[in-house]
């Protein structure tokens, strides 16, 4: 297995989860994940995929398909363009619906139990919801994409304050998508359209940024989700450069990781299934431009240091592991 | 009337050179002068003004480009909303000759590859057109040429270089075929990596010299060592070949009746002067008097009814859910984007309309037309209210003809019309409860327009 060339962490390709297909035990155009207790993932699905089956599909870390959910639609705990997904401490399931302008709530095993939400730009309102993420306190961060903003509520709906709006400026938003909340209760978010990634108290005060646009060390182009794992280390999905950079709290460059992926034990079940598939291929040649991110979205970061990551444009998870975590000298962030 | 003041004549240009221009549109060309507007349409504009990061956020099947319909679904939204229209006219245009169907291709990264290459070389020189097309994985694919060994050649992509793609059945012989074929050995794709378990990824071109046919080679009368570049040199200064791009053009562009000879004879002089370049052609057929004068001279294919139509009523004119539906509607009617039936392409003309197509274009075009939520339907309703306090029958009925093109329609139409719109009398437009009352008249009017046989015509 590949091991990404690092500063003091070191991270190790553990394996990959799925196949690629629109149906059942599979993935389509996955665009964010969560996590739910005991190594059980929820992997939210948009587009066609989304029209033709289930929008959210639950498996676990080890390769366990467990079911799916989610409807396509404008009605009642139905989805139009799903983009973001938590999980709260009672394993709640929560949905950003950029078409419909809502969250919707589902319990662990998909049964709907309410919804909220609602166009606009005023507090509390929204236009195009992506990314989710809860606070120590339990309370949800919402991005509230076109207004440039990111908005905290009760798990209820209840507004509670917001902070942001259109620009390149320090705590200003260009297109925000992805959110993650340390266990401090600081919030980072990947501004989408402006390439870098801000860094905020608990209350939102602005701390620091770090990024912009292009494709070298700690340059992004499109940064999606973000996760923040236990001892503070950042991960940002770096899509259209099919990568993951991980930095430190401060924004100090870490590593980054660019896909190892192997054959899953689905791929490896349907290929004992299809003689044809297994023979094609045996004959193919340079099967390693397999192994790399296409097009990644989300990222998660699970309690035991497992890295998973949404990639989207080949239809699976690949998953890591963060082997050490020596402290490491800060540089590189700004503010 | 001189060209500048024919609006007709502007709306003519914009459907056959384009997908159609509203009103207002119409107008503001009609200031720049029908010289001038063809001089911008043969000058494609940079085209970041799509914004595609947005639109690959919110399409993330676009972004992907696995299916078919995802590609054809950013297709159709180009042509809604290009500034270019000449450019993705083209492109249809080509795609139509060139046929490559994702079918067989079953990458959707491959068939919207080969389309951005039409798009990249649709006003360029045919030297570069078809060299690029012999280069194109999904060209490639399609006709075998992954198969085509140095010994063991296999003619699919050589025959049809000639007989479909540049020259025309006739103009070749069964050894030029054998030759043209031995040159293109070695003109492959990269290796396949199979499709299962994580779909298909992007396929290169790759020339192989060891299963080329470096051998000698007698092609239309000239000998050499002919490679694949060599061939197409030679068929791009073919008399047949002028003749055959100009036929096509014709019938593409101008009517889908047999090209007189001195339409024929005029671009494939302008094609053999300019030496092989389309856009010179161009120029000379869309400022030709035979151009001028074949309006409605053409059955308006699916993609165009569907493009047009979306344009004409503004949907689409942001990111929205139902891209992709809309893109399969043309599909419904017999042309289904990046998937034509065959190697020869759609069937074209009257050929389109059969019983079950001419209700699908129908139903289509009336659910459009008859929502005046739709922001082109209301602004065709504001701009007949605000002609005065009424507006008599014949004004409704000729008011909407003239903005959905300015169409014209046989007078047993006109008086069909009219009688149904008699039915209602006059509709005063003061009130807002009258102007209401008018917005649902001339959705229904304008349902009827679309339904008459006037309207399959461009």
């Amino acid at each position: 297995m590949t091991t990404q060339p690092v500063s003091t962490r070191k991270y190790e390709y553990s394996h990959t989860v799925g196949i690629d297909d629109f149906s059942g035990r599979s993935f389509r155009y996955a665009v964010d994940l969560a996590l739910g207790q005991g190594g059980v993932l929820y992997v939210l699905q948009r587009g066609v995929a989304m029209q033709r089956n289930l929008g959210v599909k639950i498996c676990s870390v080890d390769e366990e398909y467990l079911g799916e959910f989610g409807v396509y639609g404008t009605g009642q705990g139905e989805w139009t363009w799903p983009a973001g997904i938590a999980t709260d401490s009672q394993e709640r399931v929560y949905v950003s619906d950029e078409w419909n302008q809502r969250i919707s709530v589902f319990d662990s095993k998909g049964v709907f139990l309410k919804e909220w939400g609602e166009f606009g730009a005023g507090p509390g309102q929204m236009n195009r919801p992506s990314g989710l993420a809860f606070d120590p306190q339990g309370h949800v961060l919402i991005v509230d994409t076109l207004n440039h903003r990111i908005q905290r509520f009760t798990k209820d709906g209840e507004y509670i304050d917001g902070w942001g709006g259109y620009g390149e400026g320090p705590g200003r938003f260009n297109m925000p998508w992805g959110i993650a909340v340390s266990s401090e209760g600081e919030v980072f978010v990947s501004d989408w359209r402006n390439d870098r990634v801000q860094k905020f108290g608990s209350g939102g005060q602005f701390i620091g940024e770090w990024g912009h646009s292009g494709k070298g060390q700690g340059e992004f182009d499109r940064p999606v989700g973000i996760a923040v794992d236990q001892s503070g280390d950042v991960y940002v999905v770096d899509s259209h450069n099919h990568r993951i950079q991980i930095f430190d709290g401060d924004g100090g460059y870490l590593a980054q990781l660019t896909g190892d992926s192997t054959m899953s034990t689905w791929g490896e079940q349907l290929m004992a299934a299809n003689p044809l598939m297994v023979e094609q291929r045996r004959v193919a040649k340079d099967l390693d431009r397999e192994k790399g991110f296409w097009n990644p979205r989300g990222i998660c970061v699970d309690d035991q240091g497992r890295i998973i990551v949404v990639d989207s444009g080949r239809g699976r998870l690949q998953v890591y592991r963060k082997l050490h975590d020596i402290e490491t000298a800060k540089s590189g962030a700004k503010g | 009337m001189s060209p500048g003041n024919d609006i007709a004549l502007f709306a003519h240009l914009m459907r056959r050179a384009g997908f159609g221009v509203n009103r207002d549109e119409l107008e503001a060309l009609m200031v720049k002068g029908y010289e001038a507007t063809v001089e911008e349409l043969l000058h494609p504009v940079d085209d970041a003004y799509f914004e595609r990061d947005v639109v690959d956020r919110y399409f993330i099947e676009i972004e992907d480009q696995r299916q078919a319909t995802s590609a054809s679904g950013w297709w159709l939204y180009r042509m809604i909303n290009t500034k270019s229209p000449l450019q993705e006219k083209m492109t249809l245009f080509w795609h139509g000759l060139f046929a490559t169907a994702w079918e067989k291709i079953v990458n959707g990264r491959a068939v919207s590859g080969q389309i951005d290459m039409f798009r990249r070389n649709c006003l360029g020189d045919l030297t570069t057109m078809l060299l690029e097309l012999s280069r194109d994985p999904a060209m490639i694919l399609w006709l075998d040429n992954d198969t085509n060994h140095k010994d063991a050649p296999n003619e699919n992509y050589g025959r049809e270089l000639l007989e479909l793609f540049s020259m025309g059945v006739g103009n070749y012989t069964e050894e030029d075929v054998k030759a043209c074929t031995r040159a293109f050995t070695g003109w492959t794709i990269s290796n396949l990596i199979p499709r299962y378990p994580w779909g298909a990824f992007p396929l290169e071109f790759e020339y192989r010299d060891h299963d080329h046919d470096d051998g000698e080679k007698e092609f239309l009368g000239e000998t050499g060592r002919f490679n694949g570049e060599d061939i197409i040199d030679i068929i791009v200064r073919q008399p047949a070949t002028a003749r055959f791009i100009a036929s096509k053009l014709y019938n593409f562009f101008v009517s889908d009746d047999q090209p007189p000879e001195e339409a024929i004879k005029s671009l494939s002089d302008s094609y053999l002067q300019s030496g092989f370049d389309i856009k010179t052609v161009m120029r000379v057929l869309l400022n030709s008097q035979f151009f001028k004068e074949a309006r409605f001279a053409k059955v308006k294919s699916p993609v165009e009814l569907v493009a047009g139509v979306l344009r004409l009523v503004g949907e689409f004119n942001e990111i929205k859910p139902g891209l992709m539906d809309a893109a399969m509607e043309s599909a419904y009617m017999g042309q289904e984007l990046l998937n034509p039936p065959t190697v020869e392409g759609w069937h074209t003309g009257k050929e389109w309309i059969d019983s079950g197509s001419l209700v699908g274009r129908i139903n289509f075009a009336s659910n459009q037309v008859g929502n005046i939520d739709n922001p082109g339907v209301q602004s065709i309703i504001r701009c007949l209210a605000d002609r005065g306090s009424s507006l008599a029958p014949d004004e409704l009925v000729d008011g909407c003809l003239e903005l959905v093109g300015p169409l014209v329609v046989a007078e047993k139409t006109r008086r069909t019309l009219l009688n149904l719109a008699r039915g209602s009398g006059d509709l005063a437009t003061e009130t807002e409860e009258q102007r209401a009352e008018l917005a649902q008249r001339v959705g229904e009017m304008l349902q009827l327009i679309i339904a008459t046989r006037e309207f399959q015509f461009a």
